[in-house]
C-alpha cells in the first residue's frame, strides 16, 4: 500500500529534512520553503495532508493565512495542520479554525505527536485543542 | 514677587510666630487673626514642636530669644522642613544677624520691629504665595517625571517583548530537528544496541543524556520566555484586599518545597483601609510567587528569616489612587551594583539552582500591563529588601494595555 503523501511548507531547512526522515516509515513527505512553491505543487500533485508553517521568512504571516484560505477553497477535503514556533498564535487558534485549519502543532514537537495528528487529520478528524 | 494672588484662601495656610515676648505674640495674634490662621510659640523648642505637628506654611521668628536664637531656629527648620517659608523679625538694626539669617537660614524676608500692618500682611501673603508656587512646581515636576518614567518603562517593555517573541520563535524552530534527531537516535540505539561494543554503548549513552537534558532546558527556557510576555487572557474581577492575603498564602504554599525545613516566619497583614479594585488573580499570584521566592532566597543564609506581606492604602500619586502590596524581608539585601539590573531579563544572583532570571522581569511585565508600578522601595546589605507593588484603584475592569497584533507585526524575522 502506498504511504499517504504529506506536503510540508517551512522555510527552515533543518525542519524540512528532520520531519521528512523521521516520518519516513509511515508517510511520504515532500517539502517546500515557500507558499508560492506549495501552491504550484498542489496544482500538480495530490496530497493527503499539508503541514503549514504560520510564519514563513520573507513572506510573513499573511502569506500563510492566504495559503490556508486558498487550500480550504480549492481543496476542501485536504486537511491543513498549522505549525508554529510562536506561542502567541495560540490565541488566534479560533480564527485559524474558522479559516479551515484541522489542527495546531507547537514547535518543537515529538515524532509520536506529529504522527498521531497526521493520522487523525488524514482520517478526517479536526482537532479542537492545541498541541 | 509683589503681586498678591487673591485666589488663594490665605486662611488655609497656617502660619507660626515665635517670640519670647508674650505681649508681642498677643498683639500680633489680635492684629492679624482675621487675615491668617495663626499659631504662636514663646520658645524655639515650642516652635519646633508646632512645626512638627501642624501643617505650617510660613513661620516668623524673633532673633533675640533665650536658649536658642532665631537664626539657629531658622537653620534647624531649613534642614528639617525646607518647604516652609522662613522669616526673621528683629528690632535691632543688626545687619550681621540679617546677613546670617539670609545666608544660613535662607530666609524669605525679614521684618523690623515695630512693624507696619500693611507691610506684614503683604510680606506674609507673598510668602504664602511662594510656598504655593513651589509646591505646585514640585507637584508638576513630579507628575512629569512619573509620566516620563512610565513612558521609558513602557518603551523598554515593548522592545523586550518583541525581542523575546522573536527569540522564542527562533529557538522553537531550531529545536525541531535536534529534538526529532534525539528521539530517532534513542529508538535506533535500542535497535542496534546488540551490534555495539560495551565501550561504544557506554560512550553513546553518556553523550545522549547531556544532549537530551540540554535540549530540554532550551525547550523550558523558550516556554518561560513566552509565558513571560504572554500571560493567559486576563480575567479581571473586583477583589477586596483580603483576597491578596489569600493569594499570598497560596503562593507561599507553592513555595513550601523551597523553604525546606527552614524556620521562616511569614507575617501577613492589612494596614489602613485599602479599597477594593480590579485585578487578575492569577497574575497577582505569579508576581507574589516571584517576590516571595526572592525573599526566601535572600534569607536562606540567616537563622531567623522573616518575610512580611502587607496590603496598605489608599495611596495617592499624580492624582491617582493606588493600593500597595509590600513584600519585605530581613535578608541579605540587594548589592548596590545589582539594583539597576534586577528587573533585567536573565539577571540572577541565585546561581544555577535558581532558574533563568525571568522572575522579576515577568513581574514587571504583569504589573505594568495592569497599569501599576513595581519598585524596590528599600534595600540594605544584610538588613533586607522591601518591594512595593502599587495597583491602581479601578472602578471598572481595565482594558488590556499591550496590543499583541502590533508586536507580531513588528518582527520581520530573518531566520537565515
Amino acid at each position: 500500500m502506498n504511504k499517504p503523501k504529506i506536503l510540508l511548507v517551512d522555510d527552515e531547512e533543518g525542519i524540512r529534512l528532520a520531519v521528512k526522515y523521521s516520518l519516513d516509515d509511515w508517510f511520504s513527505v515532500t517539502s517546500v520553503a515557500t507558499t508560492a512553491e506549495a501552491r504550484e505543487l498542489l496544482k500538480k500533485e495530490k496530497f493527503n495532508l499539508v503541514l503549514l508553517d504560520i510564519f514563513i521568512t520573507g513572506e510573513g504571516q499573511e502569506a500563510s493565512i492566504e495559503t490556508l484560505k486558498f487550500i480550504t477553497k480549492e481543496y476542501p477535503a485536504l486537511p491543513v495542520v498549522i505549525l508554529s514556533g510562536t506561542v502567541s498564535w495560540m490565541q488566534k487558534w479560533d480564527e485559524l479554525k474558522q479559516l479551515g485549519a484541522s489542527a495546531y502543532l507547537s514547535k518543537p514537537f515529538e515524532r509520536s505527536k506529529i504522527k498521531e495528528i497526521a493520522d487523525k487529520c488524514i482520517s478526517g478528524q479536526k482537532m479542537d485543542t492545541i498541541w | 514677587m509683589n503681586s498678591i494672588n487673591e485666589d488663594i484662601d490665605y486662611f488655609k495656610y497656617p502660619i507660626l510666630i515665635v517670640d519670647d515676648d508674650k505681649d508681642l505674640l498677643y498683639s500680633f495674634y489680635k492684629e492679624f487673626k482675621d487675615t491668617f490662621t495663626i499659631f504662636t510659640a514663646e520658645t524655639a523648642k515650642e516652635g519646633l514642636e508646632i512645626l512638627e505637628k501642624e501643617n505650617i506654611t510660613l513661620f516668623l521668628t524673633d532673633q533675640r530669644m533665650p536658649v536658642m536664637t532665631g537664626v539657629d531656629l531658622l537653620k534647624i527648620a531649613r534642614n528639617k522642613y525646607p518647604q516652609i517659608i522662613r522669616m526673621l523679625i528683629t528690632a535691632y538694626a543688626d545687619i550681621d544677624v540679617v546677613i546670617e539669617a539670609i545666608n544660613e537660614g535662607k530666609v524669605y524676608g525679614y521684618i523690623s520691629k515695630p512693624w507696619k500692618h500693611e507691610e506684614i500682611v503683604t510680606n506674609i501673603k507673598n510668602g504664602i504665595n511662594m510656598y504655593y508656587l513651589i509646591k505646585e512646581r514640585d507637584r508638576l515636576y513630579q507628575e512629569k517625571l512619573d509620566v516620563m518614567k512610565r513612558l521609558a518603562s513602557a518603551n523598554r517593555l515593548n522592545a523586550v517583548i518583541s525581542m523575546a517573541f522573536g527569540l522564542a520563535d527562533r529557538i522553537n524552530n531550531y529545536l525541531v530537528a535536534p529534538n526529532l534527531f534525539l528521539e530517532e537516535f534513542s529508538d535506533k540505539f535500542k535497535e542496534f544496541e546488540n551490534h555495539l561494543t560495551e565501550k561504544q554503548k557506554e560512550s553513546l549513552k553518556n553523550l545522549y543524556s547531556p544532549g537530551a537534558s540540554g535540549l530540554n532546558k532550551m525547550v523550558n527556557l523558550s516556554h518561560e520566555i513566552t509565558n513571560m510576555c504572554m500571560p493567559p487572557k486576563y480575567n479581571f474581577q473586583r477583589y477586596e484586599p483580603q483576597i491578596i492575603i489569600d493569594i499570598a498564602n497560596e503562593a507561599v504554599e507553592n513555595l513550601k518545597a523551597e523553604m525546606k525545613d527552614k524556620e521562616i516566619k511569614i507575617g501577613k497583614e492589612i494596614e489602613g483601609s485599602p479599597p477594593s479594585t480590579y485585578f487578575d488573580r492569577n497574575a497577582i499570584k505569579k508576581v507574589l510567587f516571584h517576590l516571595i521566592q526572592n525573599s526566601i532566597h535572600a534569607i536562606s543564609e540567616i537563622t531567623k528569616g522573616v518575610i512580611l506581606i502587607k496590603v496598605t492604602g489608599p495611596i495617592y500619586r499624580s492624582g491617582k489612587e493606588f493600593i500597595r502590596i509590600v513584600v519585605q524581608d530581613n535578608g541579605m539585601g540587594i548589592q548596590e551594583d545589582n539594583i539597576e539590573n534586577v528587573f533585567n531579563p536573565f539577571f540572577t544572583t541565585k546561581g544555577t539552582s535558581g532558574g533563568v532570571g525571568l522572575g522579576l522581569t515577568t513581574s514587571q511585565f504583569i504589573i505594568t500591563q495592569l497599569d501599576g508600578d513595581i519598585e524596590i522601595a528599600h534595600t540594605e546589605p544584610d538588613k533586607g529588601t522591601t518591594m512595593h507593588i502599587d495597583l491602581p484603584v479601578k472602578k471598572e475592569p481595565p482594558k488590556e494595555t499591550i496590543d499583541y497584533k502590533d508586536i507580531l507585526g513588528q518582527f520581520p524575522a530573518k531566520r537565515k
